[in-house]
Order: C-alpha cells, then structure tokens, then sequence
C-alpha cells in the first residue's frame, strides 16, 4: 500500500518561509562588520551555511540544488577556494559513498542481502520494536571490533536497507516510519556505541591522552567503559522510546508481512554460487576493516578504510569474479551531490577557523568563577555536546575542546577530569545534521529520512543523554571519582 | 671563488660555537608590531635580550632605525665582521645581564600590497601583505611573535601564510584588525613568512545583494502562494 506523505501544517510554514528565512539570514550576516577572530572569507562561510542550513531543514528547496548553491555561493563570496570547494568531491567520504551503493546493489543482486534481511527478520523482525532493538545491538556490539564510525556505517547501511525494502518500503511512497527508524536509529547507534568504548574512533583516544598529559594520571580502557556506557545504554534504550514515538510506524508497515517473509526465508533454500561470491567479497571487506591495524604485516602496506570499500566495489565489477555490472549499481547522484555540497559548507567553517571561534566566544561569556560545579557541569556538557554543530572534524573538535574545558577548570577552581573527562563521552555527539559526520551522511543517502527527521530526532536524543550525564554527575561518575 | 653560502654557513657555525664557548647571549622574546601610516608601515619592535658572560647584546641588524634602551646607560654599538657578514652587536655598561630594546623602523609601501594570485570565482579587488622576518643575528630567539594591523575600512580577507587556522590569532590590539603568528626557538638563520590577503569590499555588493535576496524571496513566496493559501483553507 502506497503511503502518500502529507505536510503537517508546521512542515508547510517552513517549506513557504524556510527561503526568505534564508535569504534574510544570509543577508544579515553579509552585511554585519565582520567579527573581531574571524577573517571575511569566515564571515562568508557562516552565511553560506547557515542560510543553507535553514534550506536543509525547512525543505523550502531540494537538497541538491542548496547544495549546488552553496558551492557556488561559497567562491562566488569568498568563503572558500573555488579549487576546495570542487575539491570535496574528490573527499574520501564521497568515493566511499559511491563504494557503499556498489556493495549494496552487488549484495541485493546475489540474493545474499535478501537472505540476510530475512534471517534478521525472522529471527529478530516479529516486531518492529524487536528488529530496531536488534540494529542497535549489532551496531554496539562491532563498535568493539571496528575502530572506525564510517566502517561500523559501512557495514551496517547495506543492512539495514535491504531489511527496509524486504518489508516492502519505498522511500517514494514518503518515507513510511520504519524506514525511517531503521536508518536513524541505525546512524544514531552507531554514534551513541562510539562513546562507550574509547577505541571506537580516533578522536576519542586523543581526548584521553590530551587529559592524561595536562593532569598528570591515567584513565584506563576500563576507566572510559565504565564511565561511558551507562549512560550509552541508558540513552539508547531512551532513543528507542523517543524513535517510536516520533516516527510511529502504522501496523500494516510491518506486522502483516512478517509470516510472509519467513515463509519467503524458508523457500531460498541452500546458497547459489553467486551468493558465495558477495559472501566472499564482502566477508573480505569487512576483515580489512577490522584488521586495519595488521595490514603492514600481513601486506606489506596500509590499505586506508575507503580503499578497502573501493577495492570491494571494484571486486563487485571484475569478469568471473564479481556479479554486477554499472547499470545496476543505481547510485543516487541527487544525494552524491547534497553530500558534497554539505560537506563543503561545513568544512568551509572548519578551514576559516569559525568552528573554534564560536566555541571559544561562548566559553568566554560564561563567568565561570561564581558558578556552582552542578551549573558549570552542566553548561560545559550541554556546550561541548551541541559544539559538533559547527565541527566537521571530531579530531578538530577534541583539539579545541578538550584544552579550553582543561583550562576553565582550572579558571572555575574544580578538578580538571571533572569536566573535562564527561565533556570527552560527548565527542562522538554528531548526530543532528549531515554535514558532522561521514556516518550521517551515509544513512542520509538511504533517502528514509530528511535532514528535519534527523535534526529533531537528534536534538532529543542528545538533550535526553545531557539529562542522563546530569545525574550521573550525582551518582555514577562521583562513585567512579570523575566528579 | 668561494661559494658565498658555503662561508657562510661556516662562519656562521663558527660564530655559534664562539657563542657557545662564551656562554653566549640570546633573545627572550621578539616581539614586532606593524601599524599602518598611509601606505607606509611603522614597525615597532620590542626585544627582551640576555647579555653573554662578556655583556654582549645581539640582535637582528636593521636599517635606518631609532632605538631605545631600558637602561641606566646607554650601551655602546659595536660591529662584528664574520666574514663578510657584520653584526650589531652593544656592549652593556655594567653587570646587567637583561635589557629591554624598543626599535622603530619605517617599511615603505607595506600596505600598498601586492597583487595576490587568485584564480577562478572570488571578490574582486583581493591583495596581499606579504611579511618575511629573518633572524639575522648570531643567537636563538626563542619567543618570537609579529603582529600585522589591517588598517581601517579594509577586510582582513583569509590568510594565505601560514594557512591554518591553528598557526594564527586575529583579534582586535589598539583599535584594530590584527593577525598574530608566534613561533619558538628561532635559530639564527630561520625565517618567519607571512601572506595575509585583503580585500577592499566594493560599497555595491551590499545593495546587489539585497535585491537578489528580496528578489528570489517575494517571487517564491508570490509562486507559493497558491499552495500555501489552499493549505490554510482546508486547516
């Protein structure tokens, strides 16, 4: 049954207002004095992504041609290099988006993904709540063994988008709420299990050693898991509730077709050849991943995370050996283009220094002397969590965030681990707008969801787990001795 | 025909074990301001210098420059020849071991700036200041730093040297528009490069913009309106 989306009345106001909106915000900062830390081509970023955001969210006009405007817009300004700007097509991220559709269409052509999804299905899919229960698990339970946010997205977008359309849902029937569920609980997950095991990403062990090095101690692998994860799991299993009520799917989303696709998993039968081929390809894939740190020593080089997803691509392609050719692999250029146009925005911000600008401005205003540790505590982590806003980079963002909380603890007289250790758990914090993360990005390009879902869904969850830190400020992280 | 690099270097390391041997002064801090005056630059430069066993001072040599001493005396100039290389070098009248030196000096056509290389989509009108400090004197600085002001009226456009943004600080010092680049341990012979690219914004981009602005807002909101206006009837 085909679902036909109809704007609720606050959609309408920002699809009518959301362009003049934009046009007045980007006239507004065109126009001010250019703020004292920032250069113009600063200036001009800020107001090609902050009009272009408020395209993005308000959906007043489609995703690629804001994007297409804002690169144009960004040289046109000064806000970036004509040659950078063009350039984000080149960015690893890109390449490894194209890489993920290959591997999905090639996955979706063997039959393998079908009989993946299914299995899921059966074993986990006898509800919706049960399935999205199982994504978040699978996602925390790689997030051990996969050091790398995009690898953990790259192996589970093909998933969980193949699950989507075995239960039948098009995206063009307008984004029927499992679908889009499934791929933001799926991209949220994979951020929220980042923070809870510190080798999970880069940025996370940095923020750790910066620590260690300005105070003088240590914190454990161990240290980090326990003071991460329940708040992690305790945030997840909110997200669900939150999930279920924002996009509430309808009973005839799910529900019906179950007996249907496990009667359809029982009739595959054994695997066929071409099915062992993507099984091949893609368990290859994966090991690669997992195993980056032993490339030297197995190989003799380094393979990087998008060669290893541009190999598997290719491997889909070659005679005898793969299974797919180019008119199949159906890449949605419309969303290749929106993600290079977000990812030029906001790194824009990052090259001209805005990013640590804004951050730095607002810690400046706070007056932290006179406050109490529970209001310093929770302005830090309410700041240090939504600073992912303007930062493109986790890496950057630990390198501008860490040392200035490091050093306004000491401004505010309280222990410097006491804030600064809570403020590290919300790095991986990059979930409300595509442009702060590879991983938003790739969920993005399922097509389930526009970039309002994300943000709305996004803003509560992270508030929820800004909540949950604030009692353990209390509790856990006092018991732990952080505060 | 000696190669003029290779006595250079020589003598140089020479010098540097002749300073080591003396137990040899060096540079606290450096510290250059550039202020505009017309198209000309005002530079004043601010040293902390320690003074070797011997109550030697040596600084970078200048030229056509005032200067001023934080001390009771004022020390004598003296000039070094190594080679054909020579050096400022004061002698200090009594037993102290720190001064404080302010020099002035006047760079010609600094704010005049330089065409700067762009290509492709940009403003028109973009220059560039360009700024090469080399320590030309025989001992380390170890803080140096240079701030260049952007004269009024004038857009500090990007910087072009050094190019992140973590290498520079831009911020408001005595009224204006000011990038700071410090650096450490800047050994005798080392070079500190600036590019900073300006930008003259043109009075009627401002007005071009507002009326694409309000051009594309009232005929989308016009076009729209159809829709909109269906939308609240049947609320």
């Amino acid at each position: 049954m085909k679902i036909k989306k109809v704007k609720s009345p606050f959609d309408m106001k920002m699809w009518y207002f959301g362009l003049p909106l934009s046009m007045v915000v980007f006239a507004f900062i065109f126009s001010i004095q250019t703020p004292a830390g920032l250069t113009y081509s600063g200036k001009m970023s800020l107001a090609v992504f902050m009009s272009a955001l408020v395209l993005w969210v308000s959906n007043s006009l489609p995703n690629y041609v804001v994007a297409l405007g804002s690169i144009a817009a960004l040289t046109i300004t000064g806000g970036w290099s004509e040659k950078e700007a063009l350039g984000v097509f080149g960015y690893s991220v890109i390449w490894l988006m194209v890489a993920a559709f290959v591997i999905t269409a090639g996955m979706e052509k063997s039959g393998l993904a079908k009989r993946m999804a299914l299995f899921m299905i059966s074993k986990f899919g006898k509800s919706t709540k049960m399935l999205v229960a199982s994504l978040i698990a699978a996602n925390f339970i790689i997030a051990f063994v996969v050091p790398s946010t995009t690898a953990r997205a790259a192996i589970m977008f093909p998933i969980v988008i193949l699950v989507a359309e075995a239960y039948g849902l098009h995206k063009e029937d307008g984004c029927a709420n499992t679908g889009k569920l499934l791929s933001l609980t799926g991209m949220q997950a994979n951020h929220l299990s980042t923070g809870a095991i510190v080798t999970a990403t880069s940025a996370q062990i940095l923020a750790m050693q910066m620590i260690q090095d300005y105070t003088g101690g240590t914190i454990t692998w161990s240290d980090w898991f326990l003071g991460a994860t329940p708040v992690v799991i305790l945030t997840m299993v909110a997200m669900c509730f939150v999930g279920f009520i924002l996009f509430k799917p309808s009973s005839n989303e799910v529900g019906d077709g179950i007996k249907k696709l496990q009667e359809e998993y029982e009739k595959l039968g054994k695997m066929t050849a071409v099915e062992y081929k993507a099984v091949a390809i893609f368990s290859v894939t994966v090991a690669l991943w997992a195993l980056d740190k032993f490339h030297s020593l197995f190989f003799g080089f380094e393979i990087s995370l998008v060669m290893v997803a541009i190999i598997a691509a290719a491997a889909f392609f070659i005679p005898y050996i793969g299974i797919l050719d180019w008119k199949e692999t159906k890449i949605p250029w419309d969303l290749m283009v929106f993600s290079a146009g977000c990812y030029a925005a906001g790194t824009a911000l990052n090259k001209n220094g805005v990013s640590e600008w804004a951050l730095g401005s607002l810690f400046s205003k706070l007056g932290v002397e006179n406050m109490s540790f529970t209001m310093l505590f929770g302005i830090v982590i309410l700041i240090a969590s939504f600073s992912h806003v303007v930062f493109t980079s986790k890496t950057v963002r630990t390198m501008v965030l860490i040392p200035t909380i490091l050093a306004l603890a000491d401004a505010a007289g309280v222990p410097p681990i006491s804030l600064a250790l809570p403020a590290a758990f919300t790095i991986s914090d990059t979930m409300t707008l595509p442009p702060q993360s590879k991983v938003n990005l790739i969920y993005m390009s399922s097509g389930y969801f526009s970039v309002m879902d994300q943000f709305k869904f996004g803003v509560i969850t992270l508030v929820m787990k800004w909540g949950i830190m604030m009692l353990a400020s209390f509790t856990l992280y006092k018991l732990l001795g952080i505060a | 025909m000696f190669n003029k690099k290779i006595v250079f270097t020589f003598v140089f390391l020479l010098m540097t074990v002749f300073s080591a041997a003396k137990d040899s002064g060096k540079i606290l801090n450096y510290k250059e301001t550039i202020r505009p005056n017309g198209k000309d630059a005002v530079v004043n430069v601010r040293i902390e210098a320690l003074a070797d066993s011997e109550g030697y001072i040596y600084i970078p040599k200048f030229k056509n420059y005032d200067i001023e001493f934080d001390t009771v005396e004022k020390p004598k100039l003296e000039n070094i020849s190594v080679g054909n290389m020579v050096y400022d070098i004061f002698k200090l009248s009594s037993n102290e071991e720190k001064v404080n030196i302010n020099i002035t000096y006047s760079k010609a056509d600094f704010y005049k700036g330089l065409k700067s290389k762009q290509s492709d989509s940009r403003p028109d009108g973009i220059k560039m200041y360009k700024y090469k400090f080399s320590n030309n004197s025989p001992v380390v600085i170890e803080n140096y730093s240079v701030v260049v002001s952007i004269p009024d009226g004038i857009e500090l456009y990007n910087m072009v040297k050094p190019k992140s943004a973590e290498d520079y600080k831009i911020d408001i010092v005595d009224g204006y528009k000011s990038v700071e680049v410090k650096e450490e341990g800047l050994k005798p012979g080392d070079k500190v490069e600036l590019g900073i690219n300006i930008y003259i914004p043109d009075a009627r981009l401002k007005y071009i913009v507002f009326i694409i602005c309000s051009f594309i807002s009232i005929l989308f909101l016009y076009k729209r309106r159809n829709e909109w206006q269906v939308k609240n009837l049947n609320k």
